[in-house]
């Protein structure tokens, strides 16, 4: 049986592995140092695969760098959303009038809406990474703690809950090694959304000029390209805009990939098989 | 061993206006070592509450509970955790009762691990121990529940509880969802076990038949209150009251013992919430007349330990 | 007068670890106002029988033999005509009537649903059929509560609301099944009671693991063991005579009769035993059950068994 996701899921991953390879070893892979300045807006050539930018640096290790800027941003950014919001979940699901708490300054955060409140805060601050990610993570974490939150719920009833109740474990040992390995599933399913969502974030905030002009990550690269004004009236958009755009697009491909062949693997019931059939 | 006295549990909800749900009503019985009291009613009598009460689960809203003696609510937490072992519980889904991402083999182990009793060296031959009194291949104990029968891992449930070693087991339904065969298995399996281990049984159960061989005692319940108990040859040959009867029939499709009609009822079980005033059974009770709606009747003994709570015995 | 007769029928899943043989080779039939149990165990594929009768399985699963009924054969039509049989000649009572009614559909109008489509009566007309068949199934009040959702409704209730819809458009044959699981003891006699009245007029297929519903609804029982049937006859053969080991075994292990379990589990329908398919499990299995497959044979009158040694 020709199992789709399996194969989304490779190709998937066959893309994330070859950008996360680009990013560790950048130094190893680009041509230049990004930062070098050679003759500007040079075409594609044998020297420069990708031609130069306005400034003079080549593109193409700009973009090999950018790699490590984008995925270090997306990946430091839901890691850290799906420890404290899985931490809170999990919190919030268990302890009653502590999770009350926990989930009323969640409704509140998540009235605000959150692209607009990010672009305005990233104008009055200086323009770095890590600044980015600080104020990506004010956002990050609150969905994740909602739909553990609600799994943690469920599980609580479970009867074999009762039964380590009644070996005589403690709340938190419950926690760790009964409801959390079963929460598991939903937080890696989570971390690729909040990945997918951060690139494109990032991206749409370096397009605004908002990101970190001196790490350049690939959303830069296209911020600058876009902001040559002759970027349209020869090729040249299509050596410094492209590449980027498509760095992006390939990435979010790759996770989204990834994410539909193992939610398959954590929702058994999608399984195109009979197996769970009622004989 | 087991002693209730006077368990109640209501259910409120609602801040403003506080509705009840009278779950348990004040419900008394005792259970000597080594007996089984099998506790009988359809969905809404109160009896997997008492169950989640005697564990200690819920808290209830007034009674005592003794076991071996020791007031259960009156434990603070350290010496409760310590009794805790000793009383167990079977619920009626093997599948959820076990965590579905361990290991059988693990799931066993834990009570082993939590409360060292054993150390570490002797634990696997323990477990090897347990898999075989429960009737399980010992190739199992790597295996996951979801490879497993529902009736294997009622097994595993139960092998779990003997690794506690406890006086008392609370089962609440735990053939219920099982097939007719597969439940002829594990009771024979709690039978033998009962009677090499000594235990003490609160057998919870719809069925009659299987409350029949498995218990030395029956309780009948209606609503939050017992309102029948007494041996369980005195129930199955001389039952008195008209909720027992309507069990009886219902479960052999003929007229019970001593009756000349099947018992069908009419109308439904009213909802915990709206108990009825007077005798809570009246509304669907063929007996039923005046005082029954007026006043709720107390349980009377008619015969060697065999209570009934009906205003015409 | 046979009203549905199941010839050779057989029902496979090709699934990634094997053919699931859910029907292996079942001949039947059922007379007008007869009802007909089919009892078995979980994973015997009694429900799989219920579901090829009424054609609702996925078009990945394969399907063979005939259906004959009133002289058509049902797998050869095609689903539009189908679908004019279904609710109108046969119905079926679906298992857990929690899952099986919309939730946010009102139990009236899930009923006049039925009948709209097969009557083609106005919507008025339908949603006053409805409340006549909610009537018909003892719902008190029915005009009220029609106008409710199903969560108002206590499973037995429920339950009546499924044979109501099942009813309403008067079908020869109701398939139900196990339409007493889940429900109280004392729900489970009225909802007897009420199945008694609704086969007085018409033939009924009742699939159950219940043999105290079987014994008061069935005038005849065929036993399903692995996808086959494994003996037929009436129901007081099968209860004071049995035969076959299984229908021993199943009989002897109800709690009034012994609790005697039969040893071992039932085998999947992928890796089927050789021979017999309950050799593993019998306790007079000699070497030829090991070896050949037996087949349905009449002992004496209208008693069928699958076995060498009955």
């Amino acid at each position: 049986m020709i199992e789709v996701r399996k194969i989304l899921g490779s190709i998937g991953l066959g893309i994330l592995t070859i950008f996360v390879i680009v990013a560790i070893f950048a130094p190893h892979i680009a041509p230049y140092n990004p930062h070098q300045i050679y003759r500007p807006m040079e075409h594609p050539s044998s020297s420069h695969l990708l031609g130069t930018n306005d400034l003079g640096n080549d593109i193409l290790s700009e973009i090999v760098y950018g790699t490590r800027v984008s995925l270090f941003i997306a990946f430091i950014v839901s890691a850290i959303s799906m420890l404290v919001g899985t931490s809170l979940g999990l919190i919030a699901g268990y302890f009653d009038k502590v999770g009350f708490l926990i989930m009323r300054v969640v409704d509140v955060v998540l009235t605000i809406p959150r692209l607009p409140l990010i672009i305005v805060i990233a104008s009055f601050m200086r323009p770095s990474t890590w600044n980015l990610i600080a104020l990506f993570l004010i956002f990050g974490w609150l969905m994740t703690a909602r739909i553990i939150r609600s799994e943690v719920l469920t599980l609580r009833r479970r009867y074999y809950i009762d039964a380590t109740k009644m070996i005589g474990g403690s709340d938190f040992y419950i926690l760790w090694r009964h409801i959390l390995p079963n929460v598991v599933p939903l937080v890696v399913v989570q971390f690729i959304m909040e990945a997918i969502h951060v690139i494109l974030a990032e991206s749409g905030l370096c397009f605004l000029g908002l990101g970190d002009p001196v790490a350049r990550s690939w959303g830069m690269v296209f911020h600058y390209a876009f902001e040559c004004p002759t970027i349209y009236v020869s090729d040249v958009w299509m050596w410094w805009m492209l590449p980027p755009g498509l760095c992006i697009v390939f990435t979010v491909l790759g996770l989204t990939f990834v994410g539909y062949a193992l939610e398959e693997t954590f929702n058994p019931k999608l399984k195109s098989s009979f197996r769970r059939m009622e004989l | 061993m087991l002693e209730v006295d006077r368990l109640t549990k209501y259910f409120s909800s609602g801040l403003i206006q506080k509705r009840y749900l009278r779950a348990v009503d004040d419900v008394s019985f005792k259970i000597e070592k080594g007996r089984t009291l099998g506790l009988v009613g359809e969905s809404g009598c109160g009896k997997t509450t008492i169950g989640r009460l005697i564990l200690r689960l819920i808290k209830p809203t007034d009674g005592k509970v003794l076991f071996d003696g020791i007031d259960l609510f009156a434990l603070k937490k350290r010496e409760l955790r310590k009794i805790r072992p000793r009383i167990q519980m079977i619920f009626q889904d093997p599948d959820s009762s076990l965590n579905p991402r361990m290991k059988i083999g693990t799931s066993i182990a834990e009570p082993l691990k939590l409360h060292g009793i054993i150390p570490k060296d002797k634990r696997g031959k323990k477990i090897s121990e347990l898999i075989e009194t429960v009737g399980l291949n010992p190739e199992h104990v790597n295996r996951y529940p979801y490879q497993l029968s529902g009736g294997q891992n009622q097994r595993v449930v139960l092998a779990r509880i003997l690794a506690m070693n406890p006086d008392l087991i609370i089962a609440d339904e735990p053939t219920s969802s099982l097939d007719v065969s597969v439940q002829a298995q594990i009771l024979n399996l709690m039978k033998d076990l009962q009677k090499e281990f000594d235990h003490t049984y609160l057998f919870i159960s719809h069925d009659l038949d299987v409350v029949r061989i498995m218990a030395d005692q029956i309780a009948v319940m209606y609503l939050g209150r017992i309102v029948e108990i007494g041996e369980t040859i005195d129930i199955f040959n001389g039952a008195k009251h008209p909720y027992t009867h309507a069990l009886l029939s219902a479960a052999t499709m003929e007229p019970a013992v001593g009756q000349r009609k099947q018992v069908i009822l009419k109308g439904e079980t009213p909802g915990p919430t709206d108990i009825p005033a007077g005798c809570r059974f009246h509304k669907r009770c063929p007996r039923r007349e005046e005082i029954c709606m007026i006043k709720d009747p107390e349980l009377v003994e008619v015969g060697g330990g065999h209570y009934v709570a009906c205003h015409f015995v | 007068m046979t009203l549905l007769r199941i010839s050779d029928l057989r029902t496979y899943f090709p699934t990634p670890d094997g053919i699931v043989r859910a029907v292996d080779t079942i001949d039947l039939s059922i007379r007008e106002r007869e009802t007909l149990g089919l009892i078995g165990e979980t994973g015997c594929g009694k429900t799989v029988l219920g579901l090829t009768l009424m054609r609702l399985l996925q078009s990945s699963t394969k399907t063979e033999g005939t259906i004959i009924y009133k002289g058509t054969n049902l797998l050869k039509i095609s689903e539009a005509e189908m679908r004019m049989i279904r609710g109108e000649e046969i119905a079926m009572i679906l298992q857990n009537p929690t899952t099986s009614l919309n939730p946010v559909m009102r139990v009236g109008e899930q009923i006049a649903e039925a009948i709209q489509l097969h009557q083609g009566l106005s919507k008025r007309d339908s949603k006053e059929k409805a409340i006549e068949m909610l009537d018909a199934v003892r719902i008190p009040s029915p005009s009220q509560r029609a106008n409710e959702y199903p969560h108002e409704f206590s499973g037995g209730m429920k339950q009546r609301v499924m044979i109501a819809m099942g009813l309403a458009c008067n079908p020869s044959l109701i398939i139900a099944d196990e339409p007493t699981k889940g429900l109280d003891v004392t729900i489970k006699s009225q909802i007897v009671k009420l199945l008694k009245e609704v086969t007085k007029e018409r033939a009924m297929l009742i699939i159950t693991h219940d043999l105290g519903v079987a014994r008061a609804l069935c005038d005849r029982i065929a036993l399903m063991y692995a996808g086959e049937l494994v003996e037929y006859a009436t129901t007081r053969k099968i209860f004071e005579a049995p035969l076959h080991p299984y229908t021993r075994g199943f009989l002897g292990s109800l709690p009034r009769n012994g609790l005697v379990p039969i040893p071992g589990m039932s085998p999947s329908l992928i890796n089927l035993p050789l021979g017999c398919r309950f050799h593993p499990r019998c306790a007079n299995a000699k070497a030829i059950c090991r070896k050949k497959h037996p087949g349905m044979v009449e002992i004496e009158d209208g008693h069928f068994v699958r076995c060498f040694h009955a």
